[in-house]
């Protein structure tokens, strides 16, 4: 057992033996066991996702955990990825493209530390978290954590987890009544044992190997312009109970991007920050991303929140770069903006260029 | 079938990998659409040319300099010349990366020095996914996706 996941179930027991009966008390372990890396079980799930930059599709992928923390995803549908694997071994993660004979190769994001404890203490700061029902999903008993946010501009998020294990088999967002399902397991094993090679890596002759440095933490991000070729703008508070988790330079290799990371306890997302020089190489804006101009600066922010969450949070950034005595002569915010409904043929959706007074904040 | 879904399944339709029913809805948009016709007859035809391209083994190392000395190249000026010319080069260079790269040597490695901005970041959120219990399982990004 790790040193995180010892101290994760000892926090947990500490929880429990408090005579902590409540609903709340109960969502809020659940929580917990779900932010443990290493499981109690192995586990051999197929799941239904939605992708991340490109969340009108969604990916069927297999998922193979171990209890030493190993993981190996394949997807399995749709047709233009099939055959994409993943397999993390605890050091490294690599990535298989077999249509470029390409292998990605980064160090284990699982090296990270785990950061369970601040996070729910921060998400029972800005959620109410309550269990709230008790659904089947891929035919197991269930239980459903509601975490209802204090802000109106964020979602209600929905973890079903599965309390025998603690693996979290559904994850859902409700926005003005309306639930959008960000991933969901069709079916789970616990096997007591999994074949020895499944975590092997196969690597086809001829691959190419591409190798991703970490980011890189910034040390001092407000005096970090000679390093940098910009300024970082750096607010000192968010919104909606959202804190700066820490700066890191996106690729060291590079040096030219950082990524501001946040969260407000159960959303993590990023604001990018880069020269808007550099613009030129941005060959198409991400889906679910919205970007800022603050100067000659170009921000971006990707988090999976509602539209107006993700304003509100750049215009604390807007806020804090007009603040910056460099930027007060030179600010000219512009938003560059998806302003469309999911349901619209994305392909044919034009970036709405719009001066930053024409959209308001509250 | 419109000609949009048309054009994004025409590899997948010369590679034969539609399903049965897809390709039988390609093939009925096909019997109509003079344009769609043309792209695939197209399509088809460079698919023979970079078949046809003789074996050729590159020295050791020559697809690490190769690729080091491609992203570290400026980006040429625009110049204006007749069409042909341009597409006679494009195949040509198409045909010699097709050959030098499904011909590398075995276990090649190189550091990657991807400048694209949202390559950059489509690795961010692959690794800032997996620090994230309660986000998306694995990230596998669309720029991914065969093309």
């Amino acid at each position: 057992m790790t040193a995180a996941k010892s101290a994760a179930w000892v926090l947990l027991a500490a929880c429990t033996s408090s005579g902590a009966h409540a609903w709340g008390d109960k969502a809020r372990d659940l929580l917990m066991r779900t932010m443990i890396r290493t499981p109690s079980h192995n586990v051999a799930a197929i799941i239904m996702q939605r992708m991340v930059d490109e969340p009108t599709r969604m990916q069927q992928i297999q998922v193979v955990l171990s209890k030493d923390g190993r993981l190996r995803h394949t997807v399995l549908q749709p047709l233009s990825q099939q055959g994409m694997e993943s397999v993390d071994d605890g050091r490294v993660t690599r990535t298989f493209i077999p249509d470029r004979k390409m292998v990605i190769e980064m160090p284990s994001p699982r090296l990270t530390p785990c950061d369970a404890i601040s996070r729910i203490k921060l998400a029972e700061r800005n959620y109410t978290l309550r269990v709230e029902d008790s659904p089947r999903v891929a035919g197991r008993e269930a239980v459903l954590v509601s975490a209802l946010p204090r802000s109106t501009d964020m979602a209600e998020r929905r973890y079903t987890i599965d309390p025998r294990t603690g693996y979290l088999l559904k994850l859902e967002t409700v926005s003005d009544g309306k639930a959008t399902t960000s991933f969901e397991t069709k079916f789970v094993d616990y096997p007591r044992e999994l074949p020895r090679d499944v975590f092997e890596f196969q690597r086809l002759s001829g691959s190419v190997k591409v190798v991703v440095r970490t980011p890189q933490e910034l040390k001092d991000p407000r005096n970090a312009a000679h390093q940098l070729d910009f300024e970082p703008i750096l607010p000192s508070s968010l919104p909606m109970g959202f804190v700066i988790e820490g700066t890191e330079v996106v690729n060291p290799e590079r040096g030219h991007m950082i990524g501001v990371r946040i969260t407000d306890g159960l959303v993590k997302g990023s604001v990018y920050q880069w020269p808007k020089s550099d613009e030129a190489k941005m060959k198409f804006p991400m889906q679910g991303a919205s970007v800022l101009d603050i100067g000659n600066v170009r921000l971006m922010l990707m988090a999976d929140i509602p539209f107006e969450a993700r304003q509100k949070l750049l215009s604390a950034f807007a806020a804090a770069g007009r603040r910056g005595d460099k930027w007060s002569s030179l600010f000219v915010g512009t938003i560059v903006c998806e302003l469309v409904p999911v349901d619209l043929d994305l392909d044919f959706v034009p970036w709405l260029e719009l001066p930053l007074n024409a959209l308001s904040f509250h | 079938m419109n000609c949009k879904q048309s054009l994004l399944q025409i590899d997948a339709y010369i590679d034969q990998e539609l399903a049965v029913r897809e390709a039988a809805e390609m093939e009925a948009h096909l019997a109509e659409c003079i344009d769609c016709r043309r792209e695939v007859n197209e399509a088809r035809s460079l698919k023979m040319l970079l078949g046809g391209v003789p074996d050729m083994e590159p020295p050791v190392g020559f697809e690490e300099r190769l690729v080091r000395s491609v992203m570290r190249a400026p980006q040429p000026e625009p110049v204006r010349q007749s069409f042909g010319w341009i597409a006679f080069a494009g195949v040509a260079a198409a045909a010699v990366t097709f050959a030098v790269l499904n011909r590398a040597p075995r276990d090649t490695e190189f550091v990657s020095q991807e400048k694209a901005l949202t390559h950059e970041i489509g690795q961010d959120l692959v690794y800032t996914a997996g620090t994230d219990p309660l986000g998306p399982r694995a990230v596998f990004l669309s720029s991914y996706d065969r093309r």
